[in-house]
């Protein structure tokens, strides 16, 4: 199921001003990749991980509830999430490029200090000069990145029809 | 605390996927530039995200200020940028999206989440090395 789109506009713009209200935090995805890692002693050697977790429990807890929330779908709601992902897994070096696509994720989005909620969402809404630059910047990039694959090296886009 | 933000995950991943926005379909046709649903999507999102949090400001009047960071802009938050809108461009998994595929347990999130986690221990390693050759370092 899903719903139209101003539908799921209001219901997704909602969303920061209820982390600000509901949470008193702002809205933000990819740091919680640092406290998955941080949550290892091994990686915890380097330094950058090695920060009190403590103060950034309730931003695991967000990522729970998302984790949850598409295990439920899944689960009890039958929600058919595994025909409708990229379909990379099934090329030749597949496996190689979701990895290299996730490191790129995981570097870019650190480097940047944001991804879609923390820069295109949050920061836009509180007219941050460097979110603005920073979405517009991965729209472009993944748009090109896309255009590229597919239509250049005609490459790893099956069930996209 | 924990229960408040767990339920407030639970509100986002259900958004995200009834937005269609963890759909591969959905995305593709965004990168594509064959469907206008995501960017309609995004653009109300941004809009309603913009005045509603305005209007929080106002609401709450006199109180304690809104817990609202401001990012440095740094040459990081264009060159990170660009790496992110590659790896998003290719599998249509930005943060939220992935971690909600996580939970469904498709293989393709899994994998990506492995390299994710790998990206942000690489930035962690650039990080600690970029500020022990900073004289600001404490």
């Amino acid at each position: 199921m899903q719903l139209p789109w101003y539908l799921s506009g209001i219901l997704l713009g909602l969303a920061v001003p209820l982390a600000l209200w509901f949470l008193k935090k702002p809205l933000g995805l990819s740091r919680n990749l640092e406290h998955l890692c941080a949550l290892f002693p091994p990686i915890r050697r380097i330094s950058h991980f090695r920060y009190a977790l403590g103060r950034h429990v309730w931003s695991l807890a967000v990522l729970g509830g998302i984790v949850s929330s598409g295990l439920i779908a899944r689960v009890v709601l039958g929600v058919d999430f595994e025909s409708d992902v990229v379909q990379w897994v099934n090329t030749e070096n597949g496996t190689f490029i979701l990895v290299v696509s996730g490191v790129l994720i995981g570097l870019g989005t650190r480097l940047a200090q944001g991804c879609t909620s923390g820069h295109g969402l949050t920061g836009i809404a509180t007219r941050q000069k460097s979110s603005l630059i920073a979405t517009a910047t991965f729209f472009a990039t993944a748009i090109g990145t896309f255009l590229f694959t597919a239509h250049i090296l005609h490459a790893g886009f099956g069930g996209m029809r | 605390m924990i229960l408040r933000s767990f339920l407030y995950g639970l509100y986002f991943g259900t958004v995200l996927i009834l937005s269609g926005l963890t759909s591969w379909r959905r995305m593709a046709g965004l990168f594509n530039l064959q469907d206008p649903h995501v960017l309609l999507v995004f653009s109300t999102a941004v809009i309603v995200a913009f005045v509603s949090t305005y209007f929080l400001t106002k609401v709450r009047g006199d109180q304690e200020p809104l817990p609202i960071p401001t990012k440095a802009f740094t040459s990081r938050t264009v060159y990170g940028s660009v790496l992110f809108g590659v790896g998003w461009g290719l599998t249509g998994l930005c943060p939220g999206p992935l971690y909600v595929h996580v939970g469904a347990g498709t293989p393709t999130a899994l994998l990506v989440l492995f390299g994710a986690l790998l990206g942000a221990i690489i930035y962690g390693v650039f990080d600690e090395r970029f500020s022990r050759s900073s004289p600001v370092r404490s």
